[in-house]
């Protein structure tokens, strides 16, 4: 299943999306309650639940999705200081002459 | 060689993830508290003071966020300026190829440098004190940012 392995190797992306979700959820519904009375008194307790509880998820959705770029980032630096470790050790084999000689 | 069994240096440190989430659970009970205590009396302006309680909890939450994205652009920052040369730092080569001369802009390795799980040192990984042990690789301002000292052995 194409899903599944998707959901699998983004589970973060994935938890991103559901947040971002939700707290949009949370503003509509408090959106909605405020809305529903005149009284600002009856509005505070969904300004607070909606409103602030919204933001809130919106908050971590946004620190998921960026935290999952940052974690990408970090595994192409290890990408890259593994190749560097493989070429310092195959130069380290041959005189130095032929540091730059192809892979046979 | 690598001396026994090895993990990368994860991204963030343990005080990044305590601190995370600390704020994130703080901010958390202040939005609870905030949104129980807005229905449970019927006073307006007391009302308004527990809504300002949970204007503090988000601002708790973004400060925490906010650490926590810095820390990890701060490591891969670090990790990258340790991996990569800018290629003005680098003669440049007139007969390379576009690949190898890519590759002509990248440092040479620092040397590798490891830990022991709650170790308060950290050595060059052919340190005879850490042979056969599991180890932890990372650059050395990783170590030094988790409290490690250079040991006196290896003198990394
Ligand atoms: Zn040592």
């Amino acid at each position: 299943m194409e899903l599944m392995t998707f959901v699998r190797n983004q589970r973060d992306r994935v938890a991103a999306w559901l947040a971002i979700g939700l707290g949009v959820l949370a503003l509509v519904v408090g959106w909605f309650g405020v809305s529903g009375t005149p009284f600002p008194a009856e509005q505070l307790p969904y300004v607070v639940t909606g409103g602030l509880g919204g933001l809130f998820l919106l908050g971590i959705g946004a620190l998921l999705w960026l935290s999952a770029d940052l974690r990408d980032e970090w595994r192409k630096l290890d990408a890259i200081e593994q190749l560097l470790r493989s070429q310092r050790s195959d130069a380290a084999a041959p005189p130095p002459a032929s540091r730059r000689r192809q892979a046979a | 060689m690598l001396a026994g069994a090895e993990r990368r240096q994860p991204l963030w440190l343990p005080g990044d993830v305590a601190l995370l989430s600390s704020l994130n659970l703080v901010a958390a009970a202040l939005l609870v508290a905030a949104a129980w205590a807005t229905t449970a009396t019927d006073d307006l302006s007391l009302r308004v003071a527990w809504v300002n309680l949970g204007v503090v909890g988000l601002l708790v939450a973004g400060a925490g966020n906010v650490l926590w994205l810095l820390a990890g652009r701060r490591a891969i920052g670090e990790r990258r300026a340790e991996l990569l040369v800018a290629p003005s730092e680098v003669g440049a080569d007139d007969d390379a190829t576009a690949p190898t001369r890519a590759l002509a802009t990248m440092a040479a390795p620092p040397d590798r440098l490891v830990s022991v799980a709650r170790a308060t040192l950290f050595h060059r990984d052919d340190c005879p004190l850490v042979q056969g042990k599991p180890v932890t690789a990372g650059i050395r301002s990783r170590h030094e940012r988790a409290g490690r000292r250079p040991c006196g052995v290896c003198l990394p």
